[in-house]
């Protein structure tokens, strides 16, 4: 038979069988104590948590707590896309789109304009460097698939 | 404990506030009442006039008790202790029935051994 043992509610020891007071409060409430030590203390209204050798006080200063404390994994911030005020959250989201779009866009240019530049330095040909060039000057054989007839990659 | 000249406070609605022990029952210089004893009560306070007046209770006046808490432990065989806050008692008139109808507060369990089972009728639970 395995005897049930209650915690003081004082000092959170634990009272084995015959040991301890059982005080009942005004409401009904029954308050276990494990020694006459913490029935005077309960008396006199002191504080547990005031006291360096009750269960309370270790809890709150933090003490004898590093046996079972396995460290928490570090939590990766995740940022969220939050609406501001004078744009709701579709704007924004329009707008990185395009802000995006036109990067790539930008940086695909840079690259066809390189490409150009390179293939008209070894063609050694003479022709007007506008990104959104008039493609006529480009001599055909140079035009490659990604150029579009207004100028501008592939899209 | 209670003996001769503690002073109980009344915890049903005969409309009595306080009262002294007066005598102890059953036992010959029994100095000691503890729960569910019966003891003699002289009427120290009284809480409702009209109400008292009604069934012969006034202050001054003597009557029968249970008690119903004790501050000093009750021990058990089970070797658990028990104790209230307060001394209380419940008022008995002259032919042991109840003086009131209902008793406030918490009773132990221990009142069930007794003759007077009307108490935890009387009792919210």
């Amino acid at each position: 038979m395995v005897v049930k043992t209650e915690l003081c509610a004082f000092s959170e020891y634990r009272i084995y069988p015959g040991h301890g007071q059982r005080f009942i409060r005004r409401d009904g409430q029954p308050v276990n104590l494990s020694t006459s030590k913490c029935k005077g203390l309960l008396n006199d209204r002191k504080k547990p948590a005031k006291l360096m050798w009750t269960q309370a006080w270790r809890r709150l200063h933090k003490k004898g707590k590093d046996e079972g404390v396995i460290r928490k994994k570090a939590r990766r911030i995740v940022k969220v896309a939050r609406a501001i005020v004078g744009a709701s959250l579709d704007d924004i989201q329009k707008k990185r789109a395009a802000a995006a779009k036109a990067q790539k866009v930008s940086s695909a240019e840079a690259a066809a304009l390189k490409e150009v530049k390179d293939r008209q330095k070894t063609a050694k040909a003479p022709v007007t460097k506008s990104p959104h060039g008039h493609m006529a000057s480009v001599p055909k054989h140079q035009k490659s698939a990604t150029f579009n007839a207004r100028g501008g990659s592939k899209r | 404990m209670i003996q001769k000249n503690t002073v109980l406070s009344v915890v049903d609605n005969s409309g009595v506030k306080r009262a002294r022990c007066i005598h102890v029952y059953h036992g010959y210089r029994k100095r000691y009442a503890k729960l569910g004893d019966l003891i003699l009560v002289s009427l120290l306070a009284v809480r409702r006039k009209e109400k008292t007046e009604k069934q012969d209770l006034k202050k001054g006046g003597v009557s029968k008790a249970i008690v119903l808490r004790t501050k000093s432990t009750k021990s058990f065989k089970s070797n658990n202790q028990l104790f209230f806050k307060e001394n209380s008692v419940a008022l008995l008139n002259s032919k042991s029935k109840f003086a009131g109808t209902r008793v406030f507060g918490v009773i132990p369990r221990l009142l069930r051994k007794t003759r007077f089972l009307r108490l935890l009728k009387m009792s919210g639970g």
